[in-house]
């Protein structure tokens, strides 16, 4: 017979092929196997990622103090109280359709909590039918960590019929809102959320309109505080009205107007010597907030704010015609070069800690799911880094965008200042954020001071993204929970 | 292995029918949405909402086809290649691996560059015609077997 006897080719050929798919089945079942996480605790997470001139984070220890310990003064009384509850159901939506959706004290967004800075809010959350549970975190203001409302790190998710208290002391005036943190891509999508504004301690600048414009889709339908349609407001020729834009969105929003305007806060913080920007478009992150202050014109007609692609505030005098729509400015107003340089409050050029948060994808499994998932640091949840650090630290974070989507990112419990953005040096106002958009090939060097002892999520606000796994902490040393994620109280932040 | 071999070089040429039907299908619903009052914005887009127009199921299809099941099966043809004893079998089902490689790059660059966009539409083409050729091989390939029995050489 010839050397080489095409039979036996076939049959070393076949069986090589077996072989081979056995092993890749047997790796594939292994991977899938391994990548299910079951019930978990975020302090089994990831890997310590402290770098710089402190010592690596010293970890839990015997001493540990609970989340839940970690409140405001317990025998304070509230100069605030409110009490929010969160039904399953439908949303009207007027100007739209009917939506199935979840309110708050029957209408979503929730009723509007003003405080005064300085006061001491107490709200009592109800959750009367929402059967997967349900929590408020209070987005943007710098709550003790027990109040944080992440379901599965500062508490448990409420059940159908219970009820949890919130408590914190409104330090910064400014715009902020509130929304579940329990399956948060379902839950805040569907209107589980409203706006929370805390006045300023010597009480809100006397002659200037002050208004919430919360931007949120229900099912298609681009509302502007609920209702699918524009919003009027009645304002003397040349008096200032102050219009606090809240998108609760997952996606970023663009402001521009008829009319210069100033962005007078971002975040809930206020811009040093803001100034009139006309022909410019401004970017709000989902997540964010940004206070702008427009001036009506002294010739008594009327001047249109647009809030989102969709929606409008008109302010004028009564019976002043709106003017027609304006098209959106190509140009962007770039906050990092907006306003007057001030004190920053902290000394970043000698932190005592380092981080890079670098964004990427890859496909792979999580949860037994295969997928496109985020990646942080080049790992996929949930070995993504655990932030640690200690309270009173200088914090320095790079954070690196290397895919190729927007992402609005957003640390609990504190505000970051923006440093530089690709090697440029912020030269305006201190531009203080809790939600940042990190757009694709964008490097962010921000810094904060760990002065808000807990543990804290440092997420993606496109909801769906925190889902894929685009979630990290910030813990403090010594700081530890009692709740888990999966568990019974089915826990699921996200 | 080789009928295998047409019928995935088959499928790839469906799929580019699939993908320029299923773009045309997304874009024509959303100027139809447009031009009736709509606002498409990244609000809208990150909503979770797939019923806001017709047509908007053309865009996560485009992304599937085009990003998963295109790429796999040109992956999978070229694997099987290694199998099939058909002259050029191996050279054009690489061809074709290439083209759809740089057909999903230029499909991902189009957001930072749009004019890349015109390569995205002509290389469709090219996988086309490739896909189309490859497909052919094996036919053409037992055509010749059958006019000169004296090419069944073992080698």
């Amino acid at each position: 017979m010839s050397r080489s006897d095409p039979r036996r080719h076939d049959l070393a050929r076949r069986v090589a092929a077996a072989t081979g798919l056995a092993g890749a089945l047997g790796l594939a079942a292994f991977g899938w196997a391994s990548s299910r996480l079951g019930e978990y605790s975020v302090m089994d997470m990831g890997e310590h990622a402290a770098h710089g001139a402190a010592a690596p984070g010293g970890g839990v220890g015997a001493g540990a103090v609970s989340v839940t310990s970690l409140t405001a003064d317990p025998a304070r009384p509230a100069d605030v109280r409110v009490e929010l509850v969160a039904r399953r159901g439908t949303v009207a939506v007027p100007g739209g359709r009917v939506t199935d959706g979840y309110t708050v004290n029957g209408t979503s967004p929730g009723p509007e909590i003003r405080a005064r800075q300085g006061q001491l809010v107490e709200v009592t959350f109800v959750n009367e039918s929402v059967t997967e549970g349900a929590t408020l975190h209070w987005h943007g203001v710098d709550v003790p960590n027990a109040a944080d409302g992440v379901a599965g790190i500062t508490q448990d998710a409420v059940p159908a019929g219970g009820r949890h208290v919130y408590r914190f002391v409104a330090e910064d005036a400014g715009t902020y809102w509130y929304h579940s943190h329990q399956l948060s891509h379902e839950q805040v999508e569907k209107g589980l959320l409203g706006p929370l504004v805390v006045d300023p301690a010597r009480g809100r600048e006397p002659g200037v309109t002050d208004l919430v414009a919360l931007l949120h889709v229900y099912a298609g339908q681009h509302t502007l505080n609920g209702r699918a349609e524009d919003q009027r407001v009645t304002a003397a020729p040349g008096s200032r009205t102050r219009i606090r834009v809240v998108n609760t969105d997952q996606g970023t929003a663009a402001v521009w107007s008829s009319v210069p305007y100033r962005v007078v806060a971002t975040d809930g913080r206020d811009v040093v010597g803001p100034t009139d920007v006309t022909g410019r478009t401004v970017l709000v992150p989902a997540g964010g907030r940004l206070d702008v202050e427009v001036t009506t014109p002294a010739d008594g007609r009327a001047a249109r704010v647009h809030v989102g692609g969709a929606r409008s505030v008109v302010v004028g005098p009564a019976g002043a015609v709106p003017p027609a729509p304006v098209g959106q400015p190509r140009d962007q107003l770039d906050l990092l070069a907006y306003g007057s340089p001030g004190p920053l409050g902290l000394d970043p050029s000698r932190p005592d800690r380092r981080f890079e948060y670098v964004i990427g994808r890859r496909p792979g499994l999580v949860d037994g799911r295969p997928g496109m998932y985020w990646t942080v640091n080049g790992r996929m949840f949930p070995d993504v880094p655990m932030f640690h650090v200690r309270e009173g630290e200088v914090v320095r974070m790079r954070v690196v965008n290397q895919s190729d989507e927007v992402h609005p990112m957003h640390l609990h419990g504190h505000h970051v200042v923006v440093l530089s953005r690709d090697s440029t040096a912020a030269q305006g106002s201190p531009w203080w954020v809790d939600s940042l958009d990190v757009r694709p090939g964008e490097a962010y060097e921000i810094a904060f001071v760990a002065d808000n002892p807990g543990i804290w999520s440092d997420h993606c606000h496109t909801l769906s993204h925190a889902v894929e796994g685009l979630v990290a902490h910030v813990v403090y040393d010594g700081v530890t929970t009692p709740f888990t994620i999966n568990g019974l109280a089915g826990n699921q932040p996200e | 292995m080789r009928k295998t071999y047409t019928w995935l070089a088959w499928t790839i040429a469906g799929c580019v029918f699939v993908q320029a039907a299923s773009i045309a299908f997304g874009f024509g619903g959303m100027a139809g949405y447009v031009q009736g009052g709509g606002v498409v914005d990244k609000a809208l887009v990150e909503s979770g909402t797939a019923s806001n127009f017709t047509g908007e199921l053309g865009f996560p299809t485009h992304e599937i086809v085009g990003g998963m099941v295109v790429p796999l099966v040109a992956l999978v043809l070229l694997a099987i290649s290694f199998f099939v004893k058909v002259p050029g079998a191996r050279k054009w089902a690489a061809i074709l691996f290439g083209l759809v490689f740089l057909q999903i790059m230029a499909g991902y660059s189009i957001r930072d560059v749009p004019y890349v966009g015109a390569l995205h539409g002509a290389n469709a083409l090219a996988v086309l015609l490739t896909a189309v050729h490859a497909a052919r091989l094996v036919r053409r390939g037992d055509r010749a077997t059958n006019e000169s029995p004296t090419a069944r050489v073992t080698v």
